[in-house]
């Protein structure tokens, strides 16, 4: 741990041995919700965890918040709450911490440790996988909470072990073991998506995999490393290790020294969390930054924290896709307030809060935000809109929309937040092919009137302007009449003639625009359609 | 608990932790190199609406989200062409005439958004006078507490830009581009002066908004023709 061990990437090493303890679910269990009730945890508006009676009334993770209620129109939606599912989870952290003190926390609801040492204490990986299984189950019970059974998997490496557990809650009642050297084979018949579902692959990544034909992970393991590292890159590479059960730390993951860990003592406890999360942003910006300066990003990270009583709270957290500075906050975060939660467990102030390092590799540019993954502030907003729609309604928190049209109401439209997808804004914004001609020219008016406002346009003798149907103009625009007080005009232009649906009579419509300004500077767009002038946008 | 919150606060922050960027336009008018976190920003005068995007843009360009809160009709093109990232703008309903909604709308959007962009309630006053001022202070502690810029478009109706902390008013805007019965609206020349208590010393800077490629640009005061222009825009103000 102290000195740097530098491990040649040659060299074969022994894959590990690993539990993986997954709990189903895990949002809607700690939400306390019975089985038999129909409900589903949104985040950015799709579905991530449903009860049981919703998964039986067709609610998918990944639907949308009106596809599930189309499934389901009883259900309950939930919005997410991290904090509450750290919270509910910390009590069954401290139970396999009982067990095995060295494990790591992927997110609430998932939890791995190496199996090597506690399996020849309990007898092997069957017994082991029991135990836990029962352990887990009675936290869950003694908690009033109402889960799916807990899924246990053992296998050589993380990813098989996860994998193997995930399935252990669908497909067999019980623990599943792959036994020692058959992960591989384990693997080799099950969909590339589930590298998506660990956690291990981005989306984009596993989605090209299917449509070059490489549907099962044995597929992918058969190809030359070599290939795919020249077509797929470092994310390629190590995708490819993972399809043939090899170890999820890449060759050249090394023990970081004791210096880069990050500390800050305070003088006098401190007793508000937010104060201890904010001391944490610094310190993981600061190992973060630590790290990027060689190169290098954290997959694994301890998080100690101390009272003035001598209480310790030590957590790792582990994240495949390495630790930015905000999911390391997000871990402290979680870990603390399960802290706080465990009645008798914290009894003063903190006074020492320290993050370690304990798993570093080389950055090899295949994080999530290359592929367009999503920020911090992404998260929040995503968030905020679930919550304002709570609030105030699905009407009252919308996003805009391409429509297309030669009127500025026409080309943009508001649409309801709660129905779009807000995580892949492209089909909703993107303009579509084809000009339209008629529309009146760039910049476009700042201000867009939802209700036009009639007005009267006249000339130097105060008679109405008329438009012909051939965009003639009866005389040179002088003043622009609003509820009765006249505005004289400094210039104007037009015609821009939209003639809309000639061929169907009943929605056709002649529009003649004309840009104004009147002698105070200020920008209009007005229209003539059947002799009545109306103001359609500002340009404020 | 005292001291270890003057440990806390005394240490660096980054500067993306104090300021969202801004369009490089806006550099030589703005005191600090950004928009300041928690403080809010009344734009005012004719093109205080172009002028409240074009000032939001940059940020959410960098992963910035910005909420509208009761403006509706805001041009969606248009704020597309002063450069917001329009995938990341949501427009959250308010009535104008219920200052309580309003502050309780914006509050709640101030916990998930970076930039509020907003129009103060004009409605008459209903209550004692003091009511409007409780409201808006609402909605200023819950903007210092969060580190969100909150910007307010106000077209001379209400009296809001006194709670601000800092002010940029169009004093003077001209379009180009449009004569009499030829041509179109090509691009406004706009002077804005920066002022309010969070601005030590009053800036006046000269603007393209929008710019001819949508964008807002400054005019180079050092140029004989721009100074000569300033001064008839000066002329019109006093006449």
């Amino acid at each position: 741990m102290i000195v740097p061990r530098i491990v040649p990437g040659i060299v074969p090493r022994i894959v590990p041995r690993i539990v993986t303890v997954w709990c189903p679910d895990w949002p809607v269990v700690a939400a306390g919700v019975a089985p038999t009730v129909p409900a589903a945890v949104l985040r950015a508006n799709r579905v991530i965890a449903r009860s049981p009676a919703a998964a039986l009334a067709g609610v998918r993770s990944g639907h949308r918040r009106r596809e599930a209620q189309r499934c389901c129109p009883e259900l309950i939606v939930l919005d997410h709450d991290p904090a509450r599912d750290a919270r509910q989870f910390e009590a069954v952290i401290r139970a396999v911490a009982e067990l095995s003190p060295r494990l790591d926390v992927v997110e609430p609801g998932w939890l791995c440790l190496a199996a090597r040492g506690p399996s020849r204490y309990f007898g092997g990986d069957e017994a082991l996988a029991e135990r836990l299984t029962a352990v887990v189950t009675g936290v869950l019970d003694s908690l009033g909470l109402a889960s799916a059974p807990v899924g246990v998997g053992v296998a050589d490496g993380r990813v098989a072990a996860t994998i193997a557990a995930r399935r252990a809650d669908v497909t067999i009642a019980g623990p599943a073991v792959v036994a020692p050297g058959e992960s591989a084979s384990y693997l080799a018949g099950l969909t590339v998506g589930w590298l998506r579902e660990v956690g291990e692959a981005a989306p984009e990544l596993v989605e090209l995999f299917i449509r070059l034909g490489l549907s099962t992970l044995g597929d992918l393991a058969a190809l030359p490393a070599g290939d795919v590292y020249a077509r797929f890159g470092s994310a390629g590479l190590h995708v490819h290790r993972l399809a043939g059960g090899g170890d999820d730390r890449p060759p050249g993951t090394t023990d970081p020294p004791a210096e880069w860990s990050t500390e800050r003592a305070f003088g006098e406890p401190v007793e508000h969390l937010e104060t201890v999360v904010f001391v944490a942003k610094q310190l993981a910006d600061e190992l973060v930054a630590t790290l990027a300066g060689g190169g290098r990003v954290c997959t694994r990270v301890i998080v100690i924290a101390e009272t003035e009583h001598g209480e310790r709270s030590e957590r790792a957290w582990y994240r495949a896709v390495g630790l930015s500075s905000s999911a390391i906050v997000e871990r402290v975060r979680w870990q603390l307030e399960g802290w706080i939660a465990q009645p008798g467990a914290l009894t003063g102030g903190v006074t020492l809060l320290r993050l370690v390092p304990d798993q570093v590799r080389g950055d090899d540019g295949d994080q999530l935000g290359l592929w367009g993954g999503r920020s911090q502030a992404d998260h929040d907003a995503m968030r905020a809109v679930t919550r304002l729609t709570g609030l105030f309604g699905e009407q009252a928190v919308c996003v805009p929309a391409w429509r297309g049209g030669r009127l500025p109401a026409e080309r943009y439209q508001w649409v309801s937040a709660a129905a779009a997808d807000l995580e892949d804004p492209s089909g909703r914004l993107s303009p579509g092919d084809g000009p339209w001609p008629g529309g009146s020219p760039r910049p476009s008016p700042s201000v867009v009137f939802t209700e036009p406002l009639d007005v009267e346009v006249v000339d130097e003798q105060g008679g109405a302007i008329r438009v012909s149907g051939r965009g003639e103009v009866s005389a040179s625009p002088a003043a622009l009449v609003v509820r009765g007080a006249a505005r004289p005009l400094r210039a104007w232009a037009g015609p821009w003639l939209i003639d809309q649906r000639w061929w169907e009579p009943r929605r056709h419509r002649r529009v003649a625009q004309f840009q104004v300004v009147t002698d105070d500077g200020e920008a209009y767009l007005v229209a003539a359609e059947q002799q009545q002038w109306w103001i359609l946008a500002a340009y404020a | 608990m005292d001291l270890a919150r003057v440990d806390v606060t005394s240490s660096i922050t980054l500067a993306h932790d104090r300021y969202l960027p801004v369009d490089e336009a806006f550099a030589a008018l703005l005191p600090d190199p950004g928009l300041v976190r928690g403080r809010i920003v009344a734009c005012t005068g004719a093109a205080a609406t172009s002028l409240a995007l074009a000032l939001a843009s940059r940020a959410t360009t960098t992963g910035s989200w910005l909420a509208v809160v009761g403006m509706a009709p805001i041009g969606i093109e248009a704020a597309r062409e002063l450069g917001v990232a329009i995938d990341r703008l949501v427009s959250i309903d308010a009535d104008a005439c219920r200052p309580d909604e309003w502050a309780d709308r914006v509050a709640t959007a101030a916990d998930g958004f970076e930039l509020v962009l907003t129009v103060p309630p004009t409605g008459p006053p209903t209550g004692p006078p003091t009511r409007a001022e409780r409201v808006f202070r609402k909605v200023r502690q819950r903007v210092q507490a969060r580190g969100v810029v909150l910007l307010i478009v106000d077209s001379g109706a209400s009296h809001s830009g006194a709670g601000a902390d800092m002010v940029l008013e169009v004093t003077a805007g001209e379009w180009e581009g449009l004569g009499r019965g030829h041509g179109h609206l090509f691009r406004r020349r706009v002077v804005v002066r920066a002022g309010g208590r969070r601005v030590p010393r009053p800036v006046e800077r000269e603007l393209w908004l929008p710019g001819i490629a949508g964008r807002p640009e400054l005019i180079e005061p050092a140029t004989t023709v721009a100074t000569a222009t300033a001064g008839n825009i000066e002329l019109e103000r006093a006449g």
